[in-house]
């Protein structure tokens, strides 16, 4: 089956209304290649992917395909390290609505449940990303009845977007690529709709 | 020649977007893992039909009805009355809500059995 794909066979499998830009800059020997968040054909925001992983850039549903009134789920890039599928996710998105970091604890009130039964905060903590003011949550949750770790960050891109970027992970993953995860959101900068 | 034209597009169209009255979320290369994380988050965007059962995949193995995910939230439950604020923290803690746990510099260790430092 196909998980995750190598990007220009995914681009390739993608019709261009659909597909987002995702730039591939990848030079022999690079630690790291940029992706854009690109939503509703608007770049919004770069970050970094180690070489050796693999990403998925979700469909961005236009506004004008949804019905009268509502707005469209925000895409959804989700990253991975080769071979560690069905035990951590990453995910990077804007979701609509969110305009700050007080915003967005309420939104991941909403979302947590969604992603991880009965999620506990243990550690929350203010930051800077790229000089923009960030938060970061953590803690343990289950889901289907396995124990999982979670780290959600948040990052005002500018004033009224905000970016969110997701990890869940069996415990113990998160140590194993902490320097890649967190590599990963220290390189998320705002592109032209996030400034 | 045209017709093979339009029956691409079609093709594309269905891949691309929209089924129907609800609109799909997916993409062409289903992942369940993947596709768990993303269906809660479009969860908690979407007042619409979600649609996980495209009818168009024949050489794909069939979507479970819920995809890998957790429980539906205490307050999706019609049994079971809201959540308290601070039910996210899950002690109940009042006024707590999702940030609550959070001391920076500090706090209890995660998991409250030191799994991760």
């Amino acid at each position: 089956m196909h998980t995750f794909l190598n990007l220009s066979a995914y681009i390739r499998s993608l019709s261009p209304g659909v597909v987002g830009l995702a730039m591939l800059l990848q030079a022999s020997g690079a630690l790291a290649r940029p992706v854009d968040y690109v939503s509703q054909g608007t770049p919004v925001f770069r970050f970094d992917v180690s070489d050796d992983w693999q990403y998925r850039i979700g469909p961005d549903v236009p506004v004008s395909e949804m019905p009268k009134g509502t707005t469209p789920a925000p895409r959804v890039i989700s990253v991975r390290p080769p071979g560690e599928d069905g035990i951590m996710w990453t995910g990077l998105w804007v979701p609509p609505g969110v305009e700050s970091i007080a915003d967005a604890r309420a939104y991941l009130q909403r979302l947590g449940p969604r992603l991880l039964d009965a999620p506990q905060v243990g550690h929350s903590d203010r930051r800077s990303v790229n000089g923009r003011p960030a938060q970061v949550f953590s803690g343990t949750g289950t889901r289907t009845g396995r124990d999982f770790d979670f780290v959600f960050a948040v990052v005002e891109l500018a004033p009224g977007r905000v970016a969110v970027a997701a990890f869940v992970g069996e415990p113990g993953i998160f140590d194993r690529y902490e320097e890649a995860l967190v590599d990963l959101l220290n390189s998320v900068v705002p592109l032209e709709a996030g400034k | 020649m045209r017709c093979k034209g339009v029956v691409a597009l079609i093709v594309v169209a269905g891949l691309s977007g929209c089924s129907g009255g609800s609109v799909y979320y997916g993409d062409p290369f289903y992942d369940p893992w993947d596709y768990g994380f993303r269906y809660g988050i479009y969860g908690t965007h979407a007042d619409i039909d979600v649609d996980i059962d495209r009818p168009d995949r024949p050489d794909r193995p069939e979507r479970p009805d819920r995809p890998d995910r957790p429980n539906p939230p205490p307050n999706m439950r019609p049994d079971l009355p809201d959540r308290p604020p601070g039910g996210f923290t899950g002690g109940g803690r009042p006024g707590g809500g999702f940030a609550g746990g959070g001391r920076p510099g500090g706090g209890r260790s995660f998991g409250g059995g030191g799994r991760r430092r």
